[in-house]
């Protein structure tokens, strides 16, 4: 089975989402100074890895932001970006680079040799 | 035109009543009559010679045989002519033995009279005939086998052995049907993809099948021998050529998950999937509906066969001929809402039982409450859920699920002999081949039987209660059960309906697909080159669905082997002048060879010649090659030219059945009254009103339309059609002043002779009661006269 990394960032405003296989590293960038806790990426999510904040806390002047990420559930299919009405939401996908075969292959034999 | 008159004497068949020199002496003055005979036996060899001889002395270019019926000896004195080098259709008979000689022993003259009739209609008909030639046609011999379940998958590997090329169609990703799904099969219990998965493994490599999967018929054009079929393959998200079957890798990473249809909803599968470890082809398919998009799957694939934009492939096919295995969809036990199936999770299917059963199955073999997971200790069957049963519309027998719960109530017993099975039903019917034995098998091992219909099952404190009358002890019961197991019907698969109207297949009252005959004709649709093969026309076992399977594969080979297909030239065409493209035609054609673009157009491949079409065509646009209305309207003139009898009837009969009631009324020696001059047509949708006016309006008291019994018809509704004629033509007589009981219609069946004869004399005697025609307008006339 394919491994997957996950991993989350906090930067500001900015909540910073990461998962990583051995060709893509997709990035869901949440910038929860733009969101207006409309929550329909909350009703659209399919894993429901999204959730309402305190909302009526925020309404008083809370910072917090109005839409949490659980990380586990989240499978990055980017929906919620795609659908967020004040781009709240940002994912970029990053291919990596494959190594050539022949790199590959010769960094697996040294491996092997080591 | 010269023609040839030939009286047969038949021995003493029909010179023993008829007058045949006095036949002979009046066919000679009849017009255009070059040569008349009397014949010993004309279909001998030397009654056949003379004929040849003739048509060379006389220069015949037609020849009227008054003989035995046309259903018997018309092939030979059409070989007969076509030796001497006519064309075989410049042939007509009078049939002056079954519906003269032999019916009217004990009146000579009246008969010998009727005999002239009979003849001079022959006479006048024969010198309308035109030559015709059959035509050929090259033909596909690629053959579209639709349903990929174990019929479609005989057919298919039979048509392909026997060197035909094969498309195989399935809707799913997966061919296999139902029987791929199941655990142990009936009556031998033998596991049912160990017997199947070779056959399906077979038809992926056999170089003559081109399998096409998750794919539907979109359109059918053409006829018998050429089928244009137009097919779309769907989106399947993965490259089948690439995809090795691995199955985990993708679907491991799958966050989707969603009920396994495969499972009937008792197992779970992921938005990528195979349908199960033996599918063919072995390859992963993406449900559209439950996929996100979030393409893990993409990247976990180590062969890259997931491509999530893939796009639906449309192609056309052209085949020789379709056999439709479309089989069956299991009875929605959610309508029979008394037994809480949907509502009560104890509360299943016999599929979701086949699965549980099944080893690779949801559960592994184990038969467990779903409510609970443990193993269930209590089980009941109910059988006739959805079958026998008028308040679902259901009134048919699904014919498998006595048998398939025997099968499954001794499964369990054998796996957990302490369990507790009862099985309630209203009569079990094991008929077939070791099934008595399988039931008394069942017996042994110690299963319950109760013979009732239960009414309801209620859900108390997680714990489910049946509610029956047991019928052989009159008591009412109710009793607790771990696990009740629905014994759900089989329906016809609705996403057949589809194809069935593409290619114009009717359906039965049950709506299964319906077949040529109910009796003769197993695997053949109404529509030519178009076979039906396994559960699509009604509840099969397997080893029946195998057989029609192979049996529609050799009716496609029959057909198409010869690379040609030779055209009876019977067929319907059209005066494109006249057409003013109203299209009545279309919808009344029961082959659908009728198309209008411009006018109306006839494909002559798909015409089976009932003449229907000429009927209704509110112009006369349409007229038949053999059997047209010039022809039919000379006989009509013939038979009324003299009005040698009172009352006078003109009777049309159909080929099928009253012609040959009418012959085997004959054969059998009933006797019955002389009055009736027949006139034969392929089907009673054929008499077109104005023939029965024109018999009217030249002085005959009554005119007489029998056709098959209502639902026997040959060309499927034709008599429907000349019924709903004959009810307006009543209206129009009653209009003009005339009886409208002046025509009669009636139905027989060719082995109803009798009846034949009986109704004959009924309306004999109702003609009779109505006197002479124009009786009732002198009668008017005569009450509008008095003050």
């Amino acid at each position: 089975m394919m491994e997957i990394e996950k991993d989350m960032d906090v930067e500001g405003t900015h909540i910073i989402v990461r998962q990583r296989t051995k060709e893509t590293e997709k990035t869901l960038d949440y910038d929860y100074k733009k969101c207006a806790g409309c929550s329909i990426c909350v009703a659209l999510c399919p894993k429901k890895a999204l959730q309402e904040g305190p909302l009526q806390e925020i309404a008083k002047g809370l910072d917090a932001p109005p839409v949490l990420i659980d990380l586990d559930a989240c499978v990055f299919c980017g929906m919620c970006a795609n659908f967020c009405p004040l781009k709240a939401f940002k994912m970029t996908v990053r291919e990596i680079p494959k190594l050539p075969e022949d790199a590959e292959a010769k960094a697996e034999a040294e491996t092997a040799s080591a | 035109m010269p023609i040839g008159v030939y009286v047969c004497h038949c021995g003493l068949n029909i010179a023993g009543v008829l007058n045949v020199e006095e036949l002979k002496a009046f066919a000679e003055k009849l017009p255009d009559v070059a040569v008349a005979r009397d014949l010993q036996f004309s279909c001998s060899d030397i009654g056949q010679e003379q004929i040849q001889k003739d048509i060379a002395e006389y220069k015949l270019d037609r020849v009227v045989v008054a003989a035995c019926s046309p259903r018997l000896h018309e092939p030979t004195f059409r070989r007969a002519i076509a030796k001497a080098g006519l064309n075989p259709y410049m042939l007509e008979m009078a049939n002056i033995r079954e519906q003269c000689s032999w019916v009217h022993m004990d009146q000579p003259a009246l008969a010998t009279q009727k005999a002239k009739d009979l003849i001079r209609m022959a006479v006048a008909k024969s010198a309308l005939l035109k030559p015709l030639i059959p035509e050929e046609i090259p033909v596909s011999k690629d053959v579209l086998v639709v349903g990929g379940g174990v019929a479609g998958i005989a057919a298919a590997l039979d048509l392909a052995d026997a060197g035909h090329h094969v498309f195989l169609v399935e809707r799913r990703p997966t061919i296999g049907g139902y029987m791929a799904l199941l655990t142990d099969v009936f009556p031998t219990n033998d596991c049912s993809i160990c017997v199947l998965g070779p056959k399906m493994s077979e038809v992926f490599n056999h170089p003559n099948i081109t399998l096409i999967t998750y794919a539907e018929v979109l359109g059918v054009e053409g006829s018998v021998g050429n089928f244009t079929v137009t097919v779309q393959k769907r989106a399947r998200y993965v490259d089948e050529k690439l995809c090795k079957g691995c199955i985990n890798e993708c679907s491991a990473v799958c966050p989707v998950e969603v009920p396994n249809e495969y499972d009937f909803g008792i197992g779970k599968r992921k938005a990528i999937y195979v349908p199960y470890p033996q599918a063919v082809p072995l390859a992963a398919c993406v449900d559209p509906k439950a996929c996100i998009g979030c393409a893990r799957c993409v990247e976990a694939c180590p062969a890259a066969a997931v491509k999530l934009d893939q796009t639906p492939e449309e192609f056309k096919l052209n085949v020789g001929a379709v056999i439709v295995a479309t089989g069956w969809q299991p009875f929605d036990a959610t309508r029979k809402e008394e037994y809480g199936f949907g509502r009560y999770r104890d509360v299943i299917t016999t599929l979701q039982m086949e699965r549980m059963l099944n080893a690779s199955g949801p559960t592994k073999g184990e038969v467990v409450r779903p409510s609970t997971g443990e193993i269930a200790r209590s089980i009941a069957f109910l059988q006739c859920v959805g079958s026998r049963d008028a308040t679902v519309g259901n009134i048919y027998c699904s014919r498998i699920c006595c048998m398939a719960s025997l099968k499954n109530a001794q499964l369990v017993k054998e796996k957990y002999p302490e369990t507790d099975i009862t099985i309630y039903y209203i009569d079990i019917r094991a008929c077939g081949e070791g099934y008595e034995e399988f039931y008394v098998r069942a017996q042994k091992l110690g299963i319950n039987f109760v013979r009732a219909r239960v009414s309801r099952i209620d859900q108390v404190d997680g714990d489910i209660f049946l509610i029956f009358e047991d019928t052989q002890t009159g008591e009412f019961k109710r009793v607790r059960h771990d696990l009740a197991v629905l014994s759900v019907g089989l329906e016809p698969d609705k996403n057949a309906e589809v194809l069935g109207g593409l290619l114009g297949l009717s359906r039965r009252p049950d709506r299964f697909f319906e077949i040529a005959h109910p009796k003769m004709r197993p695997v053949e649709a109404h529509i030519d080159g178009v076979f039906i093969a396994g559960c699509a026309s009604g509840p099969k076992e397997i080893p029946i669905s195998i057989a029609q399977g192979s049996a529609a594969a050799a009716k496609a080979i029959k057909l198409l082997h010869k690379g040609v297909l030779e055209l009876e030239p019977t067929s319907a065409y059209v005066n494109q002048d006249i057409c003013s493209r109203c299209k009545l035609c279309v919808d009344i054609c029961p082959k659908k060879a009728i198309s209008v673009k411009s006018p109306a157009y006839v494909d002559e491949a798909a015409c089976k010649g009932c003449g229907s079409c000429a009927a209704a065509c509110p112009l006369d646009a349409i007229d038949m090659r053999l059997f047209s209305d010039e022809q039919i309207v000379a006989q009509v003139r013939a038979a009324t030219e003299e009005k040698s009898e009172y009352p006078l009837i003109v009777a049309f009969l159909c080929n099928w059945c009253s012609y040959g009631a009418a012959d085997l009324a004959g054969t059998s020696r009933i006797q019955y009254p002389t009055n009736a001059r027949n006139i034969r047509v392929m089907c009673s949708a054929r008499v077109d009103p104005s023939f029965v006016l024109e018999a009217l309006r030249r002085g005959a008291d009554g005119v007489l339309i029998a056709g098959c019994r209502l639902g026997e018809c040959h060309y499927h509704n034709g008599n429907y059609q000349a019924l709903q004629r004959v009810n307006v033509l009543k209206g129009v007589l009653e209009k003009i002043g005339l009886d409208p009981g002046r025509v009669k219609i009636v139905w027989c069946a060719a082995s109803e002779g009798e009846i034949f004869a009986k109704d004959l004399k009924e309306f004999i005697a109702e003609l009779k009661e109505m006197g002479p025609i124009g009786t009732e307008l002198k009668k008017k006339s005569g009450e509008a006269a008095l003050p």
